[in-house]
């Protein structure tokens, strides 16, 4: 047997060269490859099907507790946001209201701020209204999913 | 079309179609490893320990690892535990079919008997190599052992094989 073929792999008709090199006798090394082809059929699809059902159950908590750890991370980054962007909003609409002072009536200024303001927090409260039916729709893509897991073979629903 | 890694990793994230693809892939080799590794005996009982050890262990998964290495080291770890329970009751061997009634006749050895006439690190290496057709690398990755010892193991069992073949 040369490196190459070690490095390659070996099928198994490298064994009959490797006796035969070792001073075997050719039949004899022909004979015991012959009995080394082992072919093997030992049901292993059903086995996989008892195993697919055995890990199902494992396999719906953790999808579940990575989901929960994800919306966790979402909600923490969410709930870190919010103050974060109220100060910069109120800051910026007071720095906004002085220089338009400058430039029309206070009344007016007020009025614009105040539009703006209002504006602003329509979208921040349309955004925070939809962190929940996003959460609701991705518990329900993973439920979905988890369910067509599950579902027999569609050869098994047709016969 | 995913990976074996990639597939290992979506199953680390509780993906059952991951689970049902690489059953799918594995499911020939590694039942047939097993089925050599043992003799035939407890092989389903293995084969499932094996694939729940895969599920439950997924996250540990390396993927910069190939998932063969992995797999047949789970099941090679398993076998070795498995020999060393006690030997069961006078346990059933299936038959398996004779490719060749001239040659059987003529030698007087059938696979079975003659990958239990090896070592158990011996047998190891020749079924892997031959039978698997994996790398030498490959071998000495699952069994976590140099390339050079698995050289030198394979050269014994075949020098073993020799020798009972000659002996017959």
């Amino acid at each position: 047997m040369t490196d190459r073929e070690y490095d390659e792999g070996a099928p198994l008709s490298a064994v009959r060269t490797w006796l035969v090199d070792a001073g075997c006798d050719a039949d004899r090394a022909s004979a015991l490859c012959e009995a080394l082809r082992w072919p093997i059929d030992c049901g292993a699809a059903a086995w996989s099907a008892r195993v697919a059902a055995a890990a199902s159950a494992l396999l719906h908590e953790r999808a579940r507790r990575i989901w929960r750890r994800q919306v966790a991370t979402l909600l923490a980054a969410v709930a870190l946001a919010l103050p974060l962007s109220a100060v910069i909003g109120v800051y910026g609409l007071r720095l906004a209201y002085d220089v338009l002072c400058g430039l029309m009536p206070a009344p007016l200024a007020t009025y614009v701020v105040a539009t703006y303001a209002m504006m602003a927090l329509g979208v921040v409260g349309a955004t925070y209204a939809m962190i929940p039916v996003a959460i609701g729709r991705s518990r329900d893509q993973l439920a979905a999913a988890q369910a067509w897991a599950a579902a027999p073979p569609l050869e098994e629903v047709i016969r | 079309m995913p990976t074996d890694e990639e597939l290992a990793t979506s199953l680390a994230a509780g993906d059952e179609a991951a689970l049902a693809e690489l059953l799918r892939r594995y499911e020939q080799p590694l039942s047939r490893f097993l089925y050599r590794q043992t003799g035939g005996r407890d092989v389903e009982d293995l084969y499932q320990e094996t694939w729940m050890r895969v599920v439950r262990h997924a996250d540990r998964f390396d993927a910069e690892r190939r998932f063969s290495t992995w797999l047949y080291q789970i099941a090679v770890n398993l076998c070795r535990d498995w020999r060393r329970r006690p030997p069961p009751e006078a346990a059933e061997i299936p038959e398996r079919p004779v490719p060749s009634h001239v040659a059987r006749a003529q030698a007087g050895i059938d696979a079975q008997r003659l990958l239990a006439e090896l070592p158990e690190e011996q047998r190891e290496v020749l079924i892997l190599r031959y039978y698997h057709d994996l790398r030498e690398s490959d071998v000495a990755d699952i069994l976590g052992v140099p390339k050079g010892t698995v050289k030198s193991r394979m050269h014994n069992a075949l020098q073993k094989l020799a020798t009972i073949v000659g002996g017959d």
